[in-house]
């Protein structure tokens, strides 16, 4: 009852609605979904990569990245420095190219940008081909990621 | 898609226009503990300038990691600058110019694969803007 005589008292029962959607469509970071800290190494002939990047590709949501240590360690970062992926199973890629190396020379800059020569095999770059997944929980244990010929 | 001196045919862009990015939303920061681009404008290079070949070519990106992706370049893991990701200030994604010409807003969510896939010319991927 109080409901409908407060909508016929306001002289702009709209003014509120019309601020709620304004904030949905404005709202960064209210829809942000829940995520964990994620770290981890990869090892491609049970040796560390020393550079490169991880990525956790989700079914839906936004993916996770990090770039590869020089022991062959790797954070991941959502929305924010660190905090990991989203809640639930990845497939994950992995990058390892020449052009990745901290001490990278600048690329040539009269032939075609490139990535330089791969370091390990092309299937890895592919979250769809690498055939490694990862589920991402509230808390984890370091992944480990061996990759191989 | 572009390069420094180098050119490309459009019949060179086998994965097609429409279906290829040309350009794109570039706004970085390092948000890493220390660091002199912790701070707007951030991570910031001239897109064209003078080159007798030993400097970089800054205004062409790597896709590597995911649009506004929070990495450094300046604290460690560092990422490279032309490997920095796509990104923008305004919040959900960034805008990019297609190869055909028209602008589109791609959501930091999209598919890593198909993201990937847009960035090259003649990748074979049969990917679409979605």
């Amino acid at each position: 009852m109080n409901r409908f005589l407060d909508e016929r008292r306001s002289p702009f029962p709209w003014v509120g609605t019309v601020l709620l959607v304004t904030l949905a469509i404005a709202g960064c970071g209210g829809d942000q979904l829940s995520t964990a800290p994620v770290q981890g190494k990869v090892l491609y002939q049970g040796k560390p990569l020393q550079f490169g990047a991880v990525t956790f590709q989700p079914a839906a949501g936004p993916p996770a990245s990090g770039a590869i240590q020089s022991d062959g360690t790797f954070r991941l970062s959502t929305y924010g420095r660190n905090d990991g992926a989203i809640l639930g199973t990845h497939k994950v890629a992995v990058s390892c190219f020449d052009s990745q190396r901290p001490d990278a020379p600048p690329p040539d800059p009269n032939a075609e940008p490139g990535l330089g020569k791969p370091l390990i095999p092309q299937k890895y770059l592919s979250a769809d081909t690498s055939g490694l997944t990862a589920e991402v929980k509230s808390r984890n244990e370091p992944f480990e990621f061996q990759l191989t010929d | 898609m572009f390069g420094y001196n180098f050119a490309r045919s459009i019949a060179g862009v086998t994965d097609g226009l429409s279906n290829t990015l040309a350009m794109g939303e570039f706004v970085q920061k390092d948000r890493g503990p220390t660091g002199p681009f912790n701070d707007w404008p951030g991570n910031c290079r001239c897109w064209i300038f003078g080159n007798d070949g030993s400097c970089g070519n800054y205004a062409v990106k790597v896709l590597v990691h995911p649009i506004n992706a929070p990495v450094d370049r300046m604290n460690a893991p560092y990422v490279g600058y032309n490997h920095l990701p796509m990104g923008s200030h305004h919040p959900g994604g960034a805008t990019f110019l297609v190869g055909d010409g028209s602008v589109t807003f791609l959501s930091e969510n999209i598919n890593m694969e198909t993201y990937l896939s847009l960035g090259s010319v003649d990748g074979g991927e049969n990917e679409q803007i979605p």
